[in-house]
């Protein structure tokens, strides 16, 4: 007891800069008790006042016991966050127990807003919040991910699982803008990334959607707004929390491997097709790959799964976290270090100084403290930040190469290595002496040798640094006026990313080449080998340019005006506050922002709520002039459930409430800046050229949203139901205008406020709750959101084809997208003869796509390009959640799901041995003959240098090359809806008297979580919940952990 | 309580400073951010780094519209090749234009913007003409440059965006006229204006731009003469008598049958005045014909000419497999598979007269010329015009590295060994199917002749201002009239060109009415201007003469070596004998959408108010 409080000081001292905490004294006194909650729990941290004494106080310790020294007959005063609070007479007793009721309300009771917190039941703006505890208990270590299904009107999307860079993209009640959708992200008030947090730090997000939440942010809040809350300390003795979690994780959803012999055969169908009859592989050939007739040939006609046999069955994972809170009235302090690890399926190279493999480390710290420094000044210091280490390898073509080689590499053409034997059967006479395996960097036409680019040793280690800290200073001036406070604070995030290491070693490779074999010569080559000799790059550390682009520096202050008073029923709160922010992004000049924020609340009796929010905000972006942009929001709420004519069913209808909000939020974002300037830049020949023409009259582009909600609560809250309806009228969106342009403008310009748009949805979430006995609860909820937008002006030029316009279509539609007409494919001679086609009779054979002749003209060409259904940001987005608590066991279960999802579904998925590449996809297999007339996919064709060997004629003006780069609806653009079972956790909870005495803790929590366990969906292959199916990317994972937390 | 009050005072304090300073400027962009406008409008160093990037920057240019080639993929063309005076050596680009296919040419002439061969004279005239409007509205703001300076910048400016706007006339028709910086309120929707308009607008601008140069005193850049004669660094910049000839090529387009649709003869007036003047200025300025025998020197040889009022000169680093010359050296000259050499046809070659004057274009005038002893078919190179050396490469002629050129074949079909005509095997390269090459822009530019040859684009030189003079005041007062004030007729005009080269004057049975020196006029102009830039391309549309020349067939001259030697028959030793070009390199005509050249569809959708060229 008494080493946990002084390990706690050090530690909270030793990260906070020596700041010492003193204990707090208790006192003797003649009444003691204990107070239980209503499962007969301890419960800690209560604070006890004697009424009218208010100087006489004490807190409940780990064991809910406390002692107070009060005269008799005083009334005790009983409080903790969470549940109602509660007041006993002593009436002469020595030893009392004081049962403690939960508040499930209370417990939600603060809601985190723009520049502040409101009671829930005054909140009349669209806000949904998670809390941290959800969050680590998803067993998600990235938080991005963490929040997917929980929050109404979210939609996250992850697109690659790979350690370290598996953040999903986030967007607010649907897609909103032609240049950024993302929403502004803002960490303890500041903007911030907040994809690299320990959940354990957070004590909630808040997701901010309509106009009266966002409109303070004015020019940065029109795409919503997600407020994130790191945990500060309550007063109370020192709590100490510990876990540690470790589990596996392993590849799910990735693209369907074709055996080498299936692959073979498929290429001698797609040879015939284009008559390549020489070309085609032979019985013999084919059954080589069926069944090697040597250990030999079967390095010949090898038949390799890259990604089976380059990754083992899971990666490890590990999540640790310590974290320690409290407080005295001085201060109140919460401090947490935090350690994540994610592995890597793949084997990389590991040489002890090299180290190719794929995985990602994380330490988090944060501290944060707040000072009474007088009764009325709070001054509060956070500090917080990360550093991950995040190492991969640098295969030849980027990043995305891996993928494209692991994908797309043929499976018939060469083997993973030269395993060590080969040399026994084939001696090398160059060199002799070399033994062990030999690996291959043989590439086919478009495809390197994945396992080599793997294993060959290059690689990249890259430091990743971010530190949040925050001074904020509050003064109230109850003196001034009761309820008045002013509050300054001063923020700096600074970002640095450094490539710390790095090598671009090279291991010898090999080829064997074959024919030479037959032929009696030496088989063996080396590739890139010169001068016969291997000389392995050096491995650098903190190499020149070593600084990445994601470095920067945000300065942030603000200034505020706080009120808050109650007189009787009336509730009034006002708040005026100024900022800016300075934002250094690596070598561009910073970028600045400032705002002007009012807001103004009434409250009636809980009953009549008005609220006027306005956003004054100034942005680089505009001229002196349209600078500032005033952002003015108001929302109204009745509380009918509090009126006397609701008493009488108040009893099983425990809540209702309208609101309603309208206002305007803005955006600045563009993809230039300073709009209303022409830049001038030098040429590659020292003459001075203007970059993009000025639009001097350029503004913010504007909002206005309008949301009407309905929260109902019945029994007891035990069964809650809200719902929002909110549309969205966006205009002068800043866009891009060069198809608008003629060219006698002879420039192009920077974007003009001409984009509109449209949108509206609908929001639902409800939950329930049962209790069935003291042991044994319920509760299952849900959340389903749908949105749909239309553009009302977009840039298409005035004689653009209609059926291409954008005009009318969802943001993220299709329109380079060609529809097949009849059944899909052209299913005789006679077909082809009487069908219009892409290319030329000699070019088609039976099986092949028959295209819509969409503009009726005789010629399929570029105009039949039309606007396709769907989008690639899903309408409908569900999540819905259950569980039950059984004495200790505690079970939840997540799913996740989205409705009319679409994915680009390309190139390597879609088109058989692209580029003559000898690999096809599982998709491809599903190819039209007579007895399949229902397939998937057109007849199977070969070329070596394009795309499939049919040309659409001028799909591009200036290509040279044909092929169907274009679109097709249901093939190359396909239904991804799904669901998924993100999470299930169970745990089981110790603790109580007999786990202190035996273990010596407070409590002990032993759990097992399962993410992304299932996913129901029609795409045949690759993950639903990509949005481009192209080359592929690191797979999704399936994790399950197994955890321990223990509290002290 | 001291605590408190300190605590408010430096809050409010912090307030006050921020709602203060908001309107100070602390979200104006940084000076240090970039070049920002004043900073290249105000210094005259900066002003003339942004107005001379039209002329040598690095992402659009003015040379885009100097003479001559255009970048067709692999295959470079001219404009020339879609005439009937020449054929191109490769079937790729030129010919399914010639034939009437008008998307091969759309991005090879308006859009090809690859840095290597600029020939994007859409997208670059719009952009050039941008950076006028910005300059000629800037120039008060140059702080330290003296009124010469700004006189010259204000003249160029002026020149430069008549120059684009003219340019993109002669090839798409006529377009709205931009005279000022469209911004992001300006309507930018804007109708064509009547070609007359149009031109006179161009010319507005040449006079403006005239008046400036005058007033810069720069009527020609270099002293006329003494030291640094021809060799001032500024002299691939327009001058004022580039601007007062211009003018006159503007005018005479404007006054031209395919502008002038009601044939107001007003129009025809206007050019010979414009025409008289840009001589006159041009004479007393110390421009002059250069003597035959330096020719040659407007067009390679020589960096700059006193015949030439504006010129671009590539220096002397170009060989003879770069991009610019394989339009016009063909593959055995080059070794170059991407070669495609003009390859003038019989019908041209016809063009050039005997050295008596006589005509050879129609059968009826060979036939005159045989009659009266000038011509003979069998030895058709002899008695030539003088500039048809200059020009033609035909078969026998004394080519250095080559002796004399073997543009024949064998009478048993087959090809001599170092054949011109041969190509390499296996390979697609183009050789000459006329039996002829040309080398007025090369001279003896190839892999055995001359190499690092100086080679100049003459935009325009004065032998073209006597022409275009001769053709106004035919048009407008007879052959023997001339220009108000003028002391030159319209044959005096030509026959002062014809006398350069040697020819002797028109003959007098041509001369007698403006119809029958129109002929003479044309092919003057056609013999004497060929293959600089597109002039013929240019000339037969203005005249409305393409749709005729599109459905004539085209000619070669087989050329055979007999194996009996010189008789007298053939006096020569090869027997030569017209012959039609395959099918595949024939001229069409297919509608009056020929006359202008197409945008690319994607601009067409842009413009609501422009009424589009016909397709052709």
């Amino acid at each position: 007891m008494k080493l946990k409080t002084t390990l706690a000081i050090v530690l909270a001292c030793f990260l906070c800069f020596g700041v010492g905490i003193t204990a707090v004294a208790q006192k003797a006194s003649p009444v003691s008790g204990r107070v239980v909650d209503s499962a007969g729990e301890p419960l800690i941290g209560v604070a006890i006042t004697v009424q009218g004494a208010s100087t006489v106080g004490t807190i409940t310790d780990l064991d809910g016991n406390f002692t107070i020294t009060a005269p008799q007959g005083a009334t005790l005063l009983f409080s903790s966050l969470g549940f109602q609070d509660t007041s006993l007479r002593i009436d002469g007793r020595k030893d009392i127990v004081v049962v403690m009721q939960e508040d499930s309300e209370l417990l939600s009771e603060v809601v985190v807003v723009g520049y502040g917190v409101q009671k829930k039941e005054s909140v009349v703006g669209a806000i949904t919040q998670v809390k941290g505890e959800s969050l680590v208990n998803s067993g998600m270590s990235n938080i991005t991910n963490a929040i997917g299904g929980k929050l109404s009107g979210v939609t996250t999307l992850q697109t690659s699982g790979q350690p370290g860079e598996n953040d999903a993209e986030i967007i607010i009640r649907g897609v909103s803008s032609f240049s950024n959708s993302a929403p502004l992200v803002l960490v303890d008030g500041v903007e911030r990334d907040f994809s690299s947090i320990d959940p354990n730090e957070v004590s909630n997000i808040s997701v901010l959607k309509d106009a009266s939440a966002t409109a303070v942010f004015g020019a940065k809040g029109a795409n919503g707004v997600i407020i994130v809350t790191t945990k500060s300390g309550l007063e109370g003795k020192p709590k100490m929390d510990f876990s540690y979690s470790s589990g596996f994780s392993s590849p799910i959803n990735t693209p369907r491997h074709v055996d080498s012999y299936t692959t073979m055969s498929l290429l001698n169908t797609a040879m015939m097709n284009d008559q390549l009859f020489s070309s085609m592989a032979s019985e013999r050939v084919l059954e080589e790959y069926r069944n090697p007739s040597s250990a030999l040939n079967s390095l010949r006609y090898p038949d390799v799964d890259w990604l089976r046999e380059m990754t083992r069955s899971f990666a490890p994972t590990i999540n640790a976290n310590v974290n320690i809170s409290g407080g005295t009235d001085f201060v109140k302090y919460f401090t947490s270090i935090g350690y994540t690890y994610e592995g890597s399926i793949f084997k990389g190279y590991n040489d002890g100084k090299v180290d190719s493999g794929y995985k990602y480390s994380r330490v988090n710290f944060r501290t944060n403290l707040d000072f009474n420094v007088t009764s009325s000044t709070l001054v509060s210091i956070k500090l917080g930040g990360n550093v991950g280490i995040k190492n991969k390898p640098q295969p030849q073509d980027g990043d995305e190469g891996m993928w494209k080689y692991i994908f797309g590499s043929s499976s018939a053409k060469f083997p993973m290595y030269y395993p060590a034997w080969v040399l026994e059967q084939v001696p090398d006479p160059n060199y002799p002496l070399d033994s062990g395996d030999r690996l291959i960097s043989e590439a086919d036409q478009t495809t390197g040798n994945p396992y080599y680019q793997m294993m060959k040793g290059s690689f990249i280690e890259l430091t990743d640094t971010k530190v949040f800290s925050d001074l904020i200073a509050n003064q109230k001036l109850d003196f001034i006026t009761p309820g008045l406070s002013v509050q300054a604070k001063v923020s700096l995030s600074t970002y640095y990313k450094y490539s710390t290491l790095r090598t671009e070693y090279n291991r010898p490779s090999w080829y064997l080449d074959f024919t030479r074999l037959d032929e009696g010569q030496n088989p063996w080559r080396r590739t890139g080998d010169t001068g016969y000799y291997f000389v392995p790059n050096p491995l650098y550390t903190n190499a020149d340019n070593a600084l990445q682009g994601g470095y920067y520096l945000d300065l942030y202050y603000d200034a505020s005006v706080n009120y808050n008073r109650t007189f009787g029923n009336h509730t009034v709160t006002g708040l005026f506050l100024f900022n800016r922010q300075e934002q250094d992004k690596g070598s561009d000049f910073p970028y600045y922002n400032e705002a002007l924020v009012a807001r103004a609340t009434y409250d009636y009796g809980h009953k009549y709520l008005v609220e006027v929010n306005m956003g004054y905000t100034g942005s680089e972006r505009f001229s002196p002039e349209n600078r500032f942009g005033f952002f003015p929001s108001g929302a109204i709420g009745w509380v009918a459930s509090e009126e006397k004519f609701f008493k009488p069913i108040k009893k099983w209808f425990s809540k209702l409430k309208f609101r309603y909000s309208d206002g305007l939020v803005g955006s600045d974002y563009a993809n230039n800046r300073w709009l209303y300037i022409s830049e001038f830049s030098k040429d590659a020949n020292g003459y001075i050229v203007e970059d993009k023409g000025a639009n001097q009259f350029v503004q913010w582009e504007q909002a206005r949203k309008r949301d009407l909600g309905i929260e109902m609560a019945f029994f007891d809250h035990a069964l809650t139901f809200n719902m929002d309806l909110f549309d969205e009228h966006r205009d002068k969106m800043l866009i891009s205008v060069d198809n608008n342009t003629p060219m006698w403008v002879g420039n192009t310009s920077k974007e003009l406020n001409k984009g509109e748009i449209k949108k509206h949805g609908i929001e639902l979430e409800a939950s329930y709750n049962h209790t069935v006995n003291q042991n044994l609860k319920l509760f299952v909820g849900g959340n389903f959101s749908f949105n749909e937008n239309r553009i009302l002006y977009a840039d298409d030029a005035p004689f653009a084809l209609s059926h291409q316009r954008k005009i009318g279509t969802p943001l993220g539609a299709q329109l380079s997208g060609v529809y097949m007409s009849g059944d899909g494919y052209l299913s005789s001679v006679d077909d082809i003869h009487s069908n219009i086609l892409p290319g030329s009779v000699s070019d088609v054979v039976i099986g092949d796509y028959k295209f819509l002749d969409y503009t009726a003209d005789g010629i399929i060409d570029r105009d039949d390009l039309a606007r396709m259904e769907g989008s690639l940001y899903p309408p409908i987005a569900y999540g819905f959640n259950f569980g039950a608590k059984w004495k200790g066991f505690d079970l939840n279960v997540q799913f996740q799901g989205y409705g009319q999802k679409w994915v680009i579904y390309d190139q390597m998925y879609q088109w058989e041995f692209y580029k003559g590449n000898y690999r096809t996809h599982l998709s491809s297999l599903d190819y039209w003959t007579p007895e399949n007339r229902d397939a998937t996919h057109g007849a199977v064709h070969y070329s070596a240098s394009s795309f499939v060997n049919m040309s659409w004629s001028g799909y591009n003006e200036s290509a040279t090359t044909g092929g169907y780069n274009a679109k097709i609806m249901g093939q190359s653009w396909r239904r991804a809806d799904y669901l998924r079972l993100k999470e299930v956790s169970l745990s089981y909870t110790l603790d109580g008297k007999a786990v202190k005495n035996f273990l010596g803790v407070k409590s002990l929590r032993a759990y097992i979580t399962g993410n992304n366990l299932l996913t129901f969906t029609d795409l045949l292959e690759g993950d639903p919940e990509s949005k481009y199916l192209v080359w592929g990317d690191y797979p999704h994972m399936r994790t399950i952990k197994i955890g321990v937390q223990i509290g002290m | 309580m001291k605590k408190n009050t300190l605590h408010i005072i430096l809050s409010l304090f912090v307030i006050l400073a921020g709602t203060t300073s908001c309107l100070k400027g602390y979200l104006d962009r940084a000076p240090e951010a970039g070049l920002s406008d004043s900073d290249v409008f105000t210094k005259y160093a900066n002003f003339k780094s942004y107005f001379y990037s039209v002329y040598n920057g690095a992402n659009f240019t003015l040379r885009a519209h100097y003479p001559m080639w255009f970048h067709g993929n692999n295959q470079k063309l001219t404009l020339e090749a879609l005439t009937d005076m020449c054929d191109m050596s490769r079937i790729q680009r030129a010919q399914p234009g010639k034939m009437g296919d008008g998307s091969t040419l759309i991005w090879a002439v308006g859009y090809n913007d690859e840095s290597a061969s600029r020939t994007a004279k859409v997208t670059y005239s719009w952009k050039i003409i941008r950076v006028c409007n910005t300059a000629i509205a800037n120039i008060d703001r140059i702080q330290d440059a003296t009124a010469q300076e700004k006189e010259d910048l204000l003249a160029q400016a002026y020149f430069v965006r008549g120059y684009c706007h003219f340019e993109l006339f002669r090839l798409y028709g006529s377009l709205p006229y931009i005279d000022k910086v469209l911004g992001a309120n300006d309507e930018w929707d804007l109708p064509r204006l009547e070609d007359v308009e149009f031109c006179k607008r161009c010319a507005d601008d040449f006079q403006t731009a005239a008046d400036h140069f005058k007033s810069a005193a720069l009527m020609r850049r270099d002293p006329v003469s003494g030291s640094g004669h021809l060799a001032a660094t500024d002299q691939d910049k327009p001058n004022g008598v580039t601007a007062l000839a211009f003018k006159g090529r503007a005018l005479l387009y404007a006054a031209s049958p395919l502008s002038n649709t009601t044939n107001d003869s007003e129009l025809w007036k206007e050019a010979a005045a414009a025409n008289w003047e840009a001589l006159n200025q041009a004479l007393a300025n110390g421009f002059i014909l250069l003597p035959f025998a330096n020719y040659t020197n407007n067009f390679y040889g020589t960096k700059y000419t006193d015949e030439q009022l504006w010129a671009y000169t590539t220096g002397s680093t170009t060989n003879y497999n770069n991009d610019r010359v394989q339009a016009f050296v063909g593959y055995p000259f080059s070794n170059n598979a991407f070669s495609s050499a003009q390859c003038p046809t019989q019908n041209f070659v016809d063009k050039f007269e005997t050295k008596n004057g006589y005509p050879l274009n129609t059968e009826a005038d060979r036939a005159a010329a045989v009659a009266a002893g000038e011509y003979n078919e069998q030895n058709p190179f002899k008695d030539r015009d003088p500039r048809f050396g200059a020009v033609v490469i035909y078969n026998q002629k004394d080519l250095r590295g080559y002796g004399a050129a073997s543009l024949y074949v064998n009478e048993d079909g087959s090809l001599p060994t170092e054949s011109l005509l041969r190509k390499r095997e296996g390979s697609t390269d183009g050789v000459s199917e006329t039996f002829y090459y040309e080398q007025k822009r090369t001279g003896n530019l190839s892999s055995k002749g001359e190499q690092n040859v100086i080679l100049t684009d003459p935009i325009i030189r004065l032998a073209e201002v006597y022409l275009n003079y001769a053709e106004a005041v035919n048009e407008a007062y007879g052959p023997s009239g001339s220009a108000p004030g003028a002391n030159l007729t319209a044959v005096e005009a030509v026959n002062t060109v014809r006398e350069r080269a040697g020819m002797p004057g028109v003959l007098s049975q041509y001369t007698g009415s403006a119809d029958a020196f129109r002929d003479r006029i044309k092919n003057e102009r056609a013999v004497e201007l060929c293959f600089e830039g597109y002039h013929y391309y240019c000339d037969i549309r203005r005249w409305k003469d393409a749709p005729a020349i599109g459905r004539s067939r085209l000619y070669g001259l087989r050329a055979t070596k007999l194996s009996g030697g010189a008789t007298s028959a053939y006096p020569t030793g090869f027997r030569y004998e017209r012959f039609a070009l395959p099918e595949n390199r024939q001229i069409a005509w297919k509608n009056d959408g020929m006359y202008y050249i197409q945008f690319q569809t994607s601009d067409l959708l842009k413009m609501k108010n422009y009424t589009p060229n016909q397709t052709w």
